[in-house]
């Protein structure tokens, strides 16, 4: 009797389970017509890790949390309340020169050589060069 | 405000289909960057007058309307707070507002039409055709208003931060335990439309996408010409929290598929975006076909450029229930036969001795149950979401409540 009882109330489950997900699934497709958008991948989007922690506990999660989560939003954006419009052609010249500034190299690739003149690195031509030059 | 056939003088229209301003009088078409209209200047400077002060009211309704007189018969050309371009409604002939599209508010690049108002028509009926559940009524239903606006966006680049965890399920010492998973990180996302109309739902707007950019060409108001077009009115808090919101979605996306474990969920999220200043405005081109069905009103969104449709429709609520009636039955009738006999193998005997597998495969089946049930009870859900946004109240008078 137990097991009729237990096998009734499982099949009952999986019937409607499977009822519902066989009508939803056939319903989205009939009458949810263009339910997408554009994901990562269409904006180029490429999300980078610099961190990572597997199975934490929740309290060590947390701690993860606090120690991991820095804002790093727009401080020096233009107020939230103002319209949205195009930059001038004076704000956007001004835009990519401060963008050249900050993107000068730095480091290994400016050279330290402090010593050499204009007139020292002269391309000195080879005598051969210098006879032909004679004829002309 | 028209812009007007250099043969005739009759009002051009913009034809998706030949990509040319065409005369519908004496049939000459012309690229839209072959004319220069002669009277621009002055229309710039036309000055529009509010229609609460014209007609000393302080009706709401008119307390955001601009009147403007019609250059082909000097009719009153009534625009809200943020149309740039509409049909008088005296001659028909298309009008552009200058004075909203000028210098600094002007777009820098539009995707003109390319589905004509047919090709949008017959796209959204073949496609809702095909729909078994949909009632008889709509499949067939007539076009109350067809209109195609540009819509105003922004399109961003930006880097977006974000600090997730991600609670999921794993398997430990034969047991399944909650587990959770930090990921810190960052993501670049480049030209990302976002809706800078606040009239319409940001919901709405994002399911016509994808928008292919590589239609954009350089803005020209001619493009307007038999078209309705709005320009933004929102602002760089509407525009970063927009961003954000996408952003964040495709950060849990990649965080979700880069975690090992099962049941995935995003639990903690501390997000935040840098946008850059130098944005692109652009008009991008929809659709909006509305119909009439048990007293309410519906909008279809087809994409002006790739021809996609948008919608939810309410269905055939009898054939739903009798179909999920009758597989339940027989799903039921079946599965009975089947558990009975495995209940009956795993209890066999006079002594029960349960193994772990037994345990264990019932479990599966319980989990299975339920995962099962929520499935569909998730994807019916979302479609009365969806039928809601169809039926808005809100983008219905976004396309309505206009001339013409």
């Amino acid at each position: 009797m137990v097991i009729i009882f237990f096998s009734c109330l499982l099949a009952l489950g999986f019937g409607f389970g499977l009822a519902f997900w066989i009508c939803g699934s056939m319903l989205d497709k009939s009458n949810n017509i263009g339910d997408s958008r554009g994901d990562g991948a269409t904006y180029n989007a490429e999300t980078t890790f610099t961190s990572r922690n597997n199975r934490m506990d929740r309290s060590a999660s947390k701690e993860y949390f606090k120690q991991s989560a820095v804002w790093k939003g727009d401080t020096k954006g233009p107020a939230g309340y103002e319209q949205v419009r195009r930059l001038t052609e004076e704000e956007r010249q001004k835009k990519a020169a401060e963008e050249k500034k900050a993107n000068v190299p730095k480091g290994a690739f400016v050279s330290q050589n402090t010593s050499a003149s204009p007139s020292s690195d002269k391309y000195d031509k080879p005598d051969w060069e210098k006879r032909a030059e004679h004829y002309y | 405000m028209a812009t007007l056939c250099k043969n005739c003088s009759h009002a051009l229209v913009f034809n998706p289909r030949s990509q040319m301003l065409e005369c519908s009088y004496c049939g000459s078409s012309f690229a839209p960057e072959e004319i220069q209209s002669e009277a621009k200047e002055f229309r710039e400077d036309l000055k529009a007058e509010n229609a609460a002060e014209i007609y000393n009211s302080q009706d709401e309704k008119l307390m955001d309307c601009y009147i403007y007189s019609c250059s082909e018969c000097g009719g009153e050309i009534i625009v809200n707070g943020t149309e740039a371009s509409t049909t008088c409604i005296y001659c028909g002939n298309p009008n552009v507002v200058f004075s909203r599209i000028a210098k600094q508010k002007q777009p820098e690049f539009i995707m003109p039409f390319r589905i004509t108002k047919e090709d949008a028509v017959k796209r959204a009926r073949d496609t809702i055709r095909k729909g078994a559940f949909v009632p008889r009524a709509i499949k067939k239903f007539p076009v109350d208003c067809c209109r195609g606006i540009y819509l105003p966006y922004w399109i961003v680049n930006g880097t977006y931060y974000d600090t997730v965890i991600v609670e999921g399920s794993v398997t430990e010492d034969k047991k399944t335990v909650k587990r959770y998973f930090g990921r810190t990180g960052h993501l670049k996302f480049k030209d990302l439309p976002i809706d800078a109309s606040k009239a319409l739902s940001d919901d709405s707007s994002s399911k016509l996408e994808p928008f292919d950019l590589t239609h954009l060409k350089p803005f020209d108001e001619d493009y307007l010409a038999g078209f309705y077009s709005n320009v933004s009115d929102v602002t760089y808090s509407d525009v970063r929290m927009a961003a954000q919101k996408r952003g964040q979605e495709f950060f849990a996306e990649a965080a979700i598929k880069d975690v090992d474990a099962f049941d995935k969920k995003v639990v903690d999220s501390y997000p935040s975006i840098q946008v850059d200043t130098d944005v692109k405005y652009a008009m991008l081109p929809a659709w909006f076909i509305t119909f009439d069905y048990k007293d309410k009103h519906h909008t279809i969104l087809v994409n002006g450029d790739t021809g996609k449709v948008v919608c939810a429709l309410p269905w055939k609520k009898a054939l739903f229930n009798t179909l999920l009636l009758t597989i339940a039955v027989i799903a039921t009738v079946l599965s009975c036969v089947v558990c009975w006999g495995m209940l009956t193998s795993m209890f066999k005997g006079p002594d029960v001795d349960i193994d772990k597998t037994d345990i264990r495969i019932l479990l599966f089946i319980v989990v299975g149950i339920i995962t099962l049930f929520s499935t569909g009870v998730h994807k019916v859900k979302r479609v009365v979401e969806n039928i809601r946004l169809t039926q808005d109240k809100a983008m219905f008078n976004f396309m309505k409540k206009r001339q013409g």
